[in-house]
C-alpha cells in the first residue's frame, strides 16, 4: 500500500488497524511537539522527553480525533499545554540588578538578531503564553488563525501576544546592552 | 535578510526518528500499567489550599481614577446581566465578527520595515461550542512612508505570507476554550492575584500588563458574565486607567474610551477600550502608539493592534 503523507487518510486508516499508519502519525506528532518544545525548553534532551508525553497523548485520544484534518492542529494544542507546564516549573528568574533601566532598540537589528542564543535566551524571558506563540508563528509558520487553535484563544489574542513579546524583546536590556556593543546606535 | 524565524532555523529542522516513536510506545504502555495508582496524588493536588495575596496594581498609594472606574463598575453590571450560549434556541448561532490590525516588523540587513496587517474574524458558535471559524486577510499597509522605503531598499520582500481566506469548524472542546476561559477565577479578588502573577513575569510594568492581560480575559470569554464581571471590577482598580474622551469604532458607534498609559519605560503605547455611551458594552479595545504629542491627537495615533467587536444572535 503506499503510504500518504495525509493525515486524514492516516486517521482512517490507523482506526482501521493500520500499524503503518499509526507509526507515521506518531512520527508526525512527535516532529511537531519536538520542534516546539525544542525551541522553547532549550534543551533537546527535555524536548524529546516532552515530545515523547506528547506522543503518548496522541495515542491515547487519536482514535477520538473526529476530524483528521484537523490532527497537526490537534497535536499543536496538546504540545502547547504541555510545554507550557513545563516551563512553568523551570522558569528561572534572571538577575538583572546590574543592568540600568531599559530603553528600547527601534527594532532588532541583524547583528543582536545573529546570536541566536541571546535572543533564545530572551525569549525564555518572556512570559509562557507569548513564548509559544512566538515559536508556533516562527517555528512552525502557523498564522495567527491556525495559531490561535492550538493556544486556545482568539486570533486576536495571538496578534497581542505576538505583539507584546516582539515590543518586549526590544526592551529587553540584555539585547539592548548586546546592541550596543556591537556598535548598534539606537 | 534575518529575522525572527532565523533563529529557529535548527529546529525546524528536527524530525522525530524511529526510536523517538519506539520511546513513546513503550512509554505509553508504562503509563497504561501504572493509572490506577495515579488516583492518588491527584486527589492530594487537589487538596492543596491555595493562600491568595491581595495587594494593589502599583503599590500602596496608587489613586484610582474615579470616573473611569465607574465605567468599568457600570461595564460590570451590564456584563453580568449578559445572555450565554445556553439561551440560544435550536439552529441559532453565536455570530461574533472580530475586525484587528497588527504590526509585523521585518528587519533586513541595514533596514526594518513595519507594516500593519488587518484581518477580519467570523465565528458561528452553536450552544454546544462547536461551530465554525472564517478569517479573511483584509490587507495591509505600511505603518509610515518611510515604512515603505525601507520595504523598497530590502527588496520590496513579499508580505504578508499567509492565506488570504482561511475556514475551518471547531469542535467543542477549542469552542469553549474561546469563550469560556475555564482556566481563570470568577471572584474579582482570585481573579486579581492570578492576574497580578502572570503580570509579574517579563519585563512590562505591572499595571499596564495588568491592563493588557484583561484585555486578553475579556476577548476570551464571551460565554463567561461572571468572569467578564470580574474582569472588569478588577480593571476598576487600576491607577492607569484613565477617561480619555469620546469615540466612534470602525462601524460608527460610539463610546467612551478607557485607556492605561505606558510610561514607566520610555513606550509609549496606550491600551484602550471602548465603552459604550448609552449601554456600558464592550465595544471594541486596541493598543495603539502615539505619533504625536497632545492627547487630541491620539485618533491618529498607529494602531499595534485593534479589534472591533460585534455579535448577534
Amino acid at each position: 500500500m503506499v503510504m500518504t503523507d495525509d493525515p486524514r487518510e492516516l486517521v482512517l486508516r490507523h482506526r482501521a488497524g493500520d500499524v503503518v499508519a499509526t507509526e507515521a502519525l506518531m512520527e508526525r506528532a512527535l516532529t511537531l511537539a519536538l520542534r516546539t518544545a525544542a525551541a522553547v525548553l532549550r534543551d533537546r534532551e527535555a524536548a524529546r522527553d516532552l515530545a515523547q508525553d506528547v506522543g503518548v497523548e496522541v495515542i491515547r485520544g487519536v482514535g477520538r480525533l473526529r476530524d483528521g484534518s484537523q490532527f497537526d492542529a490537534w497535536v499543536h494544542r496538546i504540545t502547547v499545554r504541555l510545554t507550557m507546564r513545563s516551563i512553568s516549573r523551570r522558569r528561572v528568574e534572571v538577575c538583572l540588578d546590574t543592568v540600568e533601566e531599559p530603553q528600547a532598540i527601534e527594532s532588532l537589528p541583524e547583528a543582536v538578531l545573529a546570536d541566536g542564543a541571546a535572543i533564545r535566551a530572551a525569549i525564555a524571558r518572556l512570559p509562557e503564553r507569548q513564548q509559544v506563540a512566538i515559536v508556533l508563528r516562527y517555528v512552525h509558520g502557523l498564522s495567527s488563525e491556525e495559531a490561535s487553535a492550538a493556544l486556545g484563544c482568539r486570533a486576536g489574542t495571538v496578534d497581542s501576544l505576538l505583539s507584546r513579546a516582539r515590543t518586549a524583546l526590544r526592551f529587553d536590556p540584555l539585547l539592548a546592552n548586546l546592541a550596543v556593543e556591537r556598535g548598534v546606535t539606537r | 535578510m534575518m529575522a525572527l524565524e532565523d533563529v529557529f532555523c535548527e529546529e525546524r529542522q528536527l524530525v522525530a526518528n524511529p526510536d523517538d516513536v519506539a520511546a513513546a510506545m513503550r512509554r505509553y504502555r508504562q503509563r497504561q500499567r501504572r493509572l490506577p495508582g495515579l488516583v492518588y496524588p491527584a486527589a492530594i493536588a487537589a487538596a492543596v489550599a491555595v493562600v491568595l495575596v491581595i495587594s494593589t496594581f502599583a503599590g500602596a498609594g496608587s489613586k484610582v481614577d474615579a470616573q473611569a472606574a465607574d465605567i468599568f463598575s457600570q461595564a460590570a453590571s451590564v456584563t453580568a446581566q449578559q445572555p450565554t450560549l445556553a439561551d440560544l434556541k435550536p439552529g441559532q448561532f453565536l455570530y461574533t465578527k472580530a475586525t484587528s490590525t497588527s504590526d509585523e516588523t521585518t528587519t533586513a540587513t541595514s533596514v526594518t520595515f513595519t507594516i500593519l496587517v488587518t484581518r477580519t474574524t467570523q465565528t458561528w458558535m452553536r450552544s454546544d461550542y462547536s461551530g465554525r471559524v472564517r478569517s479573511v486577510l483584509d490587507g495591509w499597509a505600511f505603518r509610515t512612508p518611510a515604512d515603505r522605503r525601507a520595504w523598497i531598499d530590502a527588496g520590496r520582500p513579499p508580505v504578508p505570507d499567509e492565506p488570504r481566506v482561511a475556514s475551518r469548524a471547531f469542535s467543542r472542546a477549542e469552542g469553549r476554550s474561546m469563550v469560556a476561559a475555564p482556566g481563570y477565577a470568577t471572584s474579582p479578588a482570585a481573579l486579581y492575584t492570578q492576574l497580578h502573577d502572570q503580570a509579574t513575569h517579563g519585563p512590562w510594568p505591572m499595571g499596564a500588563e495588568m491592563f493588557v492581560l484583561i484585555k486578553d480575559v475579556l476577548r476570551e470569554s464571551a460565554d463567561n458574565p461572571a468572569l467578564r464581571a470580574a474582569a472588569l471590577q478588577v480593571a476598576a482598580r487600576a491607577p492607569c486607567a484613565h477617561v480619555l474622551g469620546i469615540a466612534r469604532d470602525d462601524t460608527g458607534r460610539q463610546g467612551t474610551i478607557v485607556g492605561c498609559k505606558s510610561t514607566y519605560w520610555g513606550g509609549p503605547l496606550i491600551d484602550e477600550f471602548l465603552f459604550d455611551t448609552k449601554t456600558g458594552a464592550l465595544l471594541a479595545e486596541r493598543q495603539v502608539r502615539p505619533t504625536s504629542t497632545g492627547p487630541e491627537l491620539r485618533w491618529q495615533a498607529t494602531p499595534v493592534t485593534q479589534i472591533v467587536y460585534s455579535s448577534r444572535r
